[in-house]
């Protein structure tokens, strides 16, 4: 059913899409036809490398964010302590749209793979670690109470409540975030770089007025974020067998 | 007079500095007797158990379990909490094992026993949000005693289980009571439970508790 309704969906998009460019009647708008027919000329001219270069930049980013997140949002969910100092600056700090940040980054890390990644941990990291803060805060006292009453050292206490209590938040949080990375990324290629799929829309393509093939880069943009959202769905399953459960059935995907 | 399997001492705490529960209560449960504890809401009856299962700490006075002081979670205490306190991510079966990893124990053969006893063993699998009430208190207990406890705490543990099922569970722990020897301490408002199980019942007035505010009465001396 589920496929089913997505295979309508894309037919309608495609569909669209050829009226407006019939409607439009400009080459800036091919339709997806014409588009298409310039796979092979994409694939000659690298664009399944450049989807494997931006997919890398954005798993890497997504790996050192949980990596970076999960013990600071831990330890602002259960030290009131460290709550004290740090909240107050990832309150100031959450608001700032992360990407104003890229010529900084820039100016400090270069124009390398690890200004690129570095700006995507950073839109990343703090919806992690307001989730994974909150999610830790939200464990009810009973639960703990009752795992400490069987003898659980502070690090049972992780492994066995808090971890479990906050994976499928960050897994929700992922889902939401990894767009809002696929989109700055987009904007981070563009320059300092000649991989990525930023590159090869702003520059390979649309640089040389090759609209079909940048219309390409487009939809594999799209499908890297499509992607990404449903490999996030597969490992919300994994991990978290217990969410079908609840749910009855899974609720995942799209 | 038997040892004193637990005991508190001029006892003082509350949650609040300006609200005390516990204000001087004195009280001890003999090896292998079974208290229940009752009162009005909000007394501190539940409080009472984290104190006993050293999840709270008094703030004046002493907590003692087969004499020497109570200053955590001891591995020879089992508790049950009346909403069951099982991990959601846990299959029923997961969350009996627990209470034996996190002892070191490694679950064997007596995970499975238990599950029988209990008659959970069509819910090995399940995840806790998908069972009953009933099920999920035996869950909670059948998880406390695979531990085989010295010392057994129920708050409440039998709220969610019917006539029938009740009646085998209160039977089951009075079997148990003799093949482990556990001292008990449950907290109660059911009539039928506190006159299956209990030997002395403690009643609690309305707080601060200082000593003599507790009224303690014999059931007859009944012993199992």
């Amino acid at each position: 059913m589920r496929r089913w309704r997505l295979a309508v969906a894309t037919l309608a998009i495609l569909v669209l899409w050829q009226l407006a460019s019939w409607g439009l009647s400009n080459q800036a708008l091919p339709g997806p036809v014409q588009v298409m027919l310039a796979w092979p000329f994409a694939v000659k001219t690298g664009l399944l490398a450049h989807l494997l270069a931006s997919a890398g930049r954005v798993l890497a980013a997504t790996g050192v964010a949980v990596v970076l997140a999960y013990p600071i949002g831990l330890l602002l969910g259960l030290s009131r302590f460290w709550a004290a100092f740090i909240d107050p600056m990832v309150h100031a700090l959450y608001p700032i749209p992360k990407v104003v940040l890229l010529p900084v980054v820039i100016v400090i890390l270069g124009a390398g793979e690890a200004a690129k990644i570095s700006i995507l941990v950073a839109i990343l990291v703090f919806q992690l670690v307001i989730v994974v803060r909150d999610s830790a805060r939200g464990v009810r006292e009973e639960l703990v109470f009752s795992v400490r009453a069987m003898g659980a050292s502070r690090l049972g206490l992780l492994r066995y409540v808090y971890l479990p209590a906050t994976l499928p938040a960050v897994i929700t949080a992922l889902r939401v975030a990894v767009g809002t990375a696929v989109a700055v990324l987009f904007f981070a290629e563009s320059f300092g770089t000649t991989r990525g799929l930023g590159f090869y829309i702003m520059v390979q393509t649309w640089g040389r007025f090759a609209y079909p093939e940048m219309y390409l880069g487009i939809v594999a943009m799209g499908l890297l974020g499509l992607g990404l959202y449903e490999s996030l769905a597969l490992v919300e399953r994994w991990l978290c067998p217990w969410q079908i459960s609840e749910r009855g059935e899974w609720g995942g995907g799209i | 007079m038997g040892e004193a399997a637990v005991s508190v001492a001029n006892l003082h705490f509350g949650y609040t500095r300006d609200r005390a529960i516990y204000s001087g209560l004195d009280w001890e449960a003999e090896e292998g007797e079974a208290w229940a504890v009752m009162g009005p809401s909000g007394c501190g009856k539940t409080t009472l158990l984290y104190l006993l299962a050293g999840l709270l700490k008094p703030t004046a006075g002493d907590v003692r379990h087969r004499g020497a002081p109570v200053g955590g979670p001891r591995q020879e205490v089992g508790l049950v909490l009346q909403d069951y306190g099982l991990l959601p991510w846990a299959t029923v079966r997961a969350n009996i094992e627990l209470g034996l990893r996190l002892r070191g124990l490694r679950p064997q053969g007596e995970v499975d026993l238990w599950l029988e006893r209990l008659g959970i063993g069509a819910v090995a699998e399940a995840y806790p949000t998908r069972i009953s009430g009933g099920q999920k208190q035996r869950a909670a207990l059948a998880r406390t005693l695979v531990t085989r406890p010295k010392l057994l705490l129920l708050d409440e543990a039998f709220v969610s289980l019917d006539g029938e099922r009740k009646k085998d569970l209160l039977s089951l722990i009075r079997d148990l009571r003799t093949e482990i020897g556990f001292t008990l301490v449950f907290v109660s408002h059911d009539q039928e439970e506190v006159e299956a199980l209990a030997d002395r019942i403690v009643i609690l007035p309305e707080p601060p508790i200082g000593n003599g505010g507790a009224q303690v009465r014999l059931m007859g001396g009944r012993r199992p």
